[in-house]
């Protein structure tokens, strides 16, 4: 909800006259930082037993190479002390894994060591409710003539619920994601809904709805808020460094950015008709 | 301590009071518009014999107790000829003075007789005042007379930029200033998101800024008063005045009820963008307009006493599509009632109505929001004019406060949303207040002032209770603030009293005059504020709601002190203002990273209570007559706001260190002038330069997910670019024809002429097609040419 407030607000104060222009503007970088994207998804019905770390740092904000971090040691280990170990596929900073087990409801703790630094969190395994359709609209967006997508599920009623919705479209290339909670619809049926106003028909979208924790729905609803195009203006709220939940115990204040999560996720391919 | 201080004014005023002991006699009455019989506010009615002074109130009432004698006296007003009188006193007197316009003489006299001058004597300070004929006269963009974008123009006022709604006065945010409509308290005042201000300015009689020194029958907020006086309406003859412009036109009828004894007043305005909307295909289903209406009858029951009926209704509506629907606006209502108890005694009772709504209908969603703020006041006011030299200000007043944070509910029959209601609130404000206006002697007077400040939350259900009382909670693993999970929940009675405060305000301005030119000035004043304005971003928006201090949430306490140096020079052809001021805030909120302050049912959770403060030098050069006159401001000033972590464990916001409020601006320099061609044309200039606003640029970036994420650093330690702009504008009076009374101008004005692209904002994107970084500007008037046409019959 709030992301549509705060487009709103922003669409509406520049409904007349505003005008953009890329700048040249110099930027100062600090020193890097330790990037931990440790997301676990397991797929309904899956395995889940492939899965995938990925170590890097903080880049001056004009690079264009995101900078590996390669030689570290990486584990996650369950409640009953099963350790999943982590392998880099040489020099690319990626560590996979091919023997993890995920279960529902399951705590993991994430482990990784790293130019002698030790870097843990702990987080738990969370379910999703499963997308039972999806429905287009061609009347849809706020001009109503653009072609708008809505994937629904049965939000569970006994339990506050968070979601993570992400968007991948054959017409763009970067994906699109929102956080969203039930405090509005705990126990009915609701939907995520595509923003993407260059809707074609023939264009596939692959939707996938993800199960998150509290914690995670605060960092992610920050983090689409920092990375979308919406910001900016009077309206701007401060942005501020993201903390995840990843704790640097060798040196606490020399924090890492990212976040060690598990859901599981449901997904639906659609071809825009 | 408190009673020390409070002997010490008891001795004050009883100085004061027996310090007459020469016969003397009471001369009041009231000053007026020949015209229409608007009784002015703020006029100066000097007596030579004894150099001193007297001004006309909120209600055009004058009452000065002097010796008996012959007098010459002198009343001068911005705006209106001079009007010298020889009166000789030997009884109380009751003489109600008219002035007469400039307008109506010939233009080459009036200039000089129009002074401006700073006024030396009082210890008034820090108070700007602005006459609607030049607020009128100033190129605005798109030509829309607009009386919150003129006072940007004064030292110590800024804004967020182009387009931003609110004003920030000395450094304090847009929420800390009370801005009031014929006593009536406006909670938004601005329409279309901040481009225009809510005032119709054929409606407003007179506004005064309060920046410091503020007098003890203001309260309630922390930084500023906005003072606006709506017109009475002309008691003599019926009269039409209106304006169409390229936005929006307004129309303001205005005429006797019972001649002379009564008069009404009615305004329009309306903005037509949407019908030419309605004429494009594309847009047909969209539509975006706002409207106000301004309202006020008078009534004379006898000398003694007026009765006075106004209000306020102004709506912004929006709509896309089919899609959503916004809508939001002010009401407020008021009864006033001015009682003369005798010559001496002045009193108003105030009956007062105002509300704030804001509503949003999201159909794609199927949703319905609705929001808002009541309150319910009562004033009663006292001005006695106990001598010549001694004048007391003294009153109750009561505000009940009824917020709606926030309703949700379904908007369609297969919506998915849940009906939910946030908890309601509801708070009690009164206060009491006493002021002296006191003449020590010929060179030194003093304001000194207590009001003392009550509030009262008052029951609700569903009071969240938390461990140790902390509704946040911190982190020490990840370093980082938390929403802590309620303990349980408390449940009060609507009456009950959940919370309260009290806090004794003093204000105290002092004056002293080095010769007839020249003097000091120096004021303190602590100013307590109960509300809170939800907004995390640097210019309030529409949505955002108020919420009253709790337990959780503290009143914010302001103290100020200001000192200045006053010169009239040239023969008071020119006048020169310096002030200095150092303001402090305490229990400033601030919101832990990453709060949702939307439909939050417990903002407790995400708030911290942290300090600013702010301090500055403010320079004002007038030019107070001939064809060219105006002025040059300049304010150098600093701005910042710090929330320190509550133990030692804790970091704070920001790592706990002082960072720029977003309405830090270390240089402010606006220039305004207007030039006298002839009869026919007035021309008109103003400049603006000031440092850009504090933002925060990203120092690095990095991927996560397959999406590129910008880091950032401390707050606000960048600069947008610098802003500034410099707007022109000709008023065209043609010659009087010969219908009778038909008058009309021309106004024609360009905003930013030499088409500055002065950045709103300056937003960190990644190219969705080259996939690099970029920074990326957003502007919003360039060069903006407008017309418009006013005309008065």
């Amino acid at each position: 909800m709030k992301k549509i407030y705060c487009f709103l607000v922003w669409f509406l104060s520049f409904l007349f006259l505003s005008c953009e222009e890329v700048i040249p503007l110099h930027l100062e970088t600090a020193p890097p930082k330790l990037v931990i994207e440790a997301a676990i998804v397991w797929k309904k019905g899956s395995s889940g037993s492939t899965q995938k770390i990925k170590l890097s740092t903080t880049t001056s904000f004009y690079t264009n190479t995101p900078s590996k971090v390669s030689g570290a040691t990486v584990f996650i280990k369950n409640s009953t002390n099963t350790i999943f170990n982590f392998i880099e596929v040489p020099t690319t900073g990626e560590y996979k894994c091919s023997n993890f087990v995920p279960v529902i409801g399951e705590n993991y703790t994430l482990t990784i060591i790293a130019n002698g630094n030790t870097y843990v969190a702990s987080e738990t395994l969370l379910p999703v409710a499963p997308i039972t359709r999806v429905t287009q609209n061609n009347q849809g967006g706020f001009n109503g003539k653009n072609i708008e997508l809505k994937a629904f599920y049965n939000d569970p009623s006994n339990t506050s619920n968070y979601y993570l919705y992400r968007y991948t479209y054959s017409n763009q290339v970067t994906s699109n994601f929102y956080a969203d909670n039930d405090s509005f619809f705990n126990g009915n049926e609701f939907f995520s809904i595509s923003q993407n106003d260059n809707l074609k028909p023939g264009d596939k979208v692959e939707i996938n709805h993800y199960g998150i924790s509290k914690t995670y729905y605060n960092y992610m609803n920050i983090i689409v808020n920092i990375a979308g195009n919406s910001g900016g203006s009077p309206f701007q709220s401060p942005p501020a460094t993201v903390r995840g939940n990843i704790t640097n115990s060798t040196h606490p204040e020399n924090f890492p950015l990212g976040y060690f999560s598990l859901s599981e996720y449901d997904t639906a391919n659609y071809t825009v008709q | 301590m408190i009673s020390k201080n409070y002997f010490l004014f008891c001795l004050l005023l009883l100085s004061g009071i027996l310090a007459s002991a020469q016969e003397k006699f009471t001369l009041s009455g009231t000053i007026s518009d020949n015209n229409s019989n608007e009784t002015l506010i703020g006029v100066n009615l000097f007596i030579p014999e004894l150099k001193t002074e007297v001004t006309t109130n909120e209600y055009g009432f004058y009452s000065i107790t002097i010796p008996k004698g012959n007098y010459s006296i002198r009343i001068s007003y911005m705006g209106y000829q001079t009007l010298e009188e020889q009166l000789q006193l030997n009884q109380n007197t009751k003489t109600n003075f008219k002035l007469i316009t400039n307008e109506n003489t010939l233009k080459e006299v009036i200039i000089t007789d129009t002074k401006t001058r700073t006024d030396i004597r009082k210890p008034e300070m820090s108070v700007n005042k602005l006459s609607i004929a030049a607020v009128k006269k100033m190129p605005v963009v798109l030509g829309e007379v607009d009386v919150l974008k003129s006072i940007l123009l004064l030292p110590g006022v800024t804004n967020a930029g182009e387009g931003a709604s609110g004003f920030n006065v000395r450094g304090g945010g847009a929420d800390q200033n009370l801005i009031l409509l014929d006593e009536a308290t406006i909670f938004n005042s601005s329409h279309v998101f901040g481009f225009f201000s809510v005032f119709n300015p054929d409606a407003i009689k007179d506004l005064k800024l309060y920046k410091g020194g503020i007098p003890a029958r203001f309260g309630g907020r922390a930084s500023a008063v906005l003072d606006i006086y709506q017109k009475d309406g002309n008691s003599k003859e019926f009269q039409a005045n209106g304006g169409i412009g390229l936005i929006s036109s307004r129309l303001l009828l205005e005429g006797p009820l019972t001649k002379e004894k009564g008069s009404f007043l009615i305004g329009g305005r309306s903005s037509y963008a949407h019908l030419f909307m309605k004429l494009s295909k594309d847009q047909k289903n969209n539509a975006a307009y706002f409207y106000d209406l301004n309202t006020k009858v008078s009534y004379k029951l006898n000398s003694n006493n007026n009765l006075y009926l106004s209000g306020y209704f102004g709506r912004d509506v929006f709509r896309l599509a089919n899609s959503f629907t916004n809508m939001y606006g002010n009401s407020t209502l008021n009864l006033r009632w001015n009682h003369l108890f005798s010559d001496k005694l002045f009193s108003n009772l105030s009956l007062i109505y105002s509300d704030y709504y804001y509503g949003l209908n999201l159909d794609f969603v199927g949703f319905q929001w609705d929001s808002g703020i009541k309150n319910y006041t009562v004033k009663y006011d006292f001005k006695n004019y106990i001598t010549d030299r001694f004048k007391l200000n003294y009153g109750v007043n009561a505000i009940y406060y009824d917020f709606n944070p926030g309703s949700i509910q379904p908007s369609r029959a297969d919506s998915g949303i849940n009906f939910s209601q946030l908890d309601k609130k509801y708070a009690f404000e009164p206060a009491l207040y006493i002021n002296a206006d006191q003449e020590m002697s010929k060179k030194f007077s003093v304001s000194y002032g207590l009001r003392y400040s009550f509030f009262y939350r008052l029951g609700q259900s569903n009071v969240n209770v938390y461990a140790n009382n902390s509704p946040v909670t911190f982190n020490t693993n990840m370093q980082i603030y938390e929403k802590a999970t309620p303990i349980g929940t408390q449940n009060f009675q609507k009456n009950e009293i959940l919370k309260s405060y009290n806090y004794l305000e003093p204000r105290l301005s002092l004056a002293y005059q080095l010769n007839e030119k020249q003097s000091f000035k120096a004021s303190y004043n602590r100013m307590v504020q109960y509300l809170q304005l939800i907004s995390n971003t640097s210019s309030p928006t529409p949505l955002d709601v108020w919420t009253p201090s709790d337990s959780f949430i503290k009143p914010q306490i302001a103290n100020q002190i200001a000192i200045g140096y006053f010169k009239n020079f040239k023969n008071e052809s020119y006048s020169l203002e310096i002030e200095t001021y150092f303001k402090k805030i305490d229990n400033r909120i601030d919101y832990i990273d990453g709060a949702d302050l939307i439909a939050n049912n417990a903002l407790e959770q995400i708030i911290l209570n942290g300090k600013m403060r702010a301090y500055g030098l403010e320079v004002l050069l007038k030019k107070n007559e001939g064809r060219l006159n105006g002025w040059v401001s300049y304010t150098l000033s600093k701005s910042e706001q710090q929330t320190p972590g509550r133990n030692s464990l804790e970091i704070g916001i920001n790592q706990g260190k002082w960072y720029n409020s977003a309405y830090d601006k270390t240089h402010n320099l606006a220039i305004t002038s207007s030039f006298l061609y002839n009869e026919k044309w007035t021309f008109g200039t103003n400049f603006t330069l000031q440092s850009g606003q504090p933002v925060t640029y990203p120092n690095g970036q990095y991927q996560y997910l397959g999406i590129t994420i910008p880091s950032y650093g401390l707050r606000n330690k960048n600069r947008l670019p610098a802003y500034h702009h410099l707007d022109i504008s000709a008023t065209l009076t043609p010659r009087k024809n010969n219908y009778r009374n038909w008058k009309n101008e021309w106004v024609f004005s360009i905003y930013n002429i030499y088409n500055r692209k002065n950045a709103a904002a300056i937003n960190f994107r990644q190219n969705s097609e080259s996939r690099d970084n970029e920074a990326v500007k957003t502007s919003i008037f360039g060069m903006v040419p407008a017309v418009s046409y006013n005309f008065k019959f």
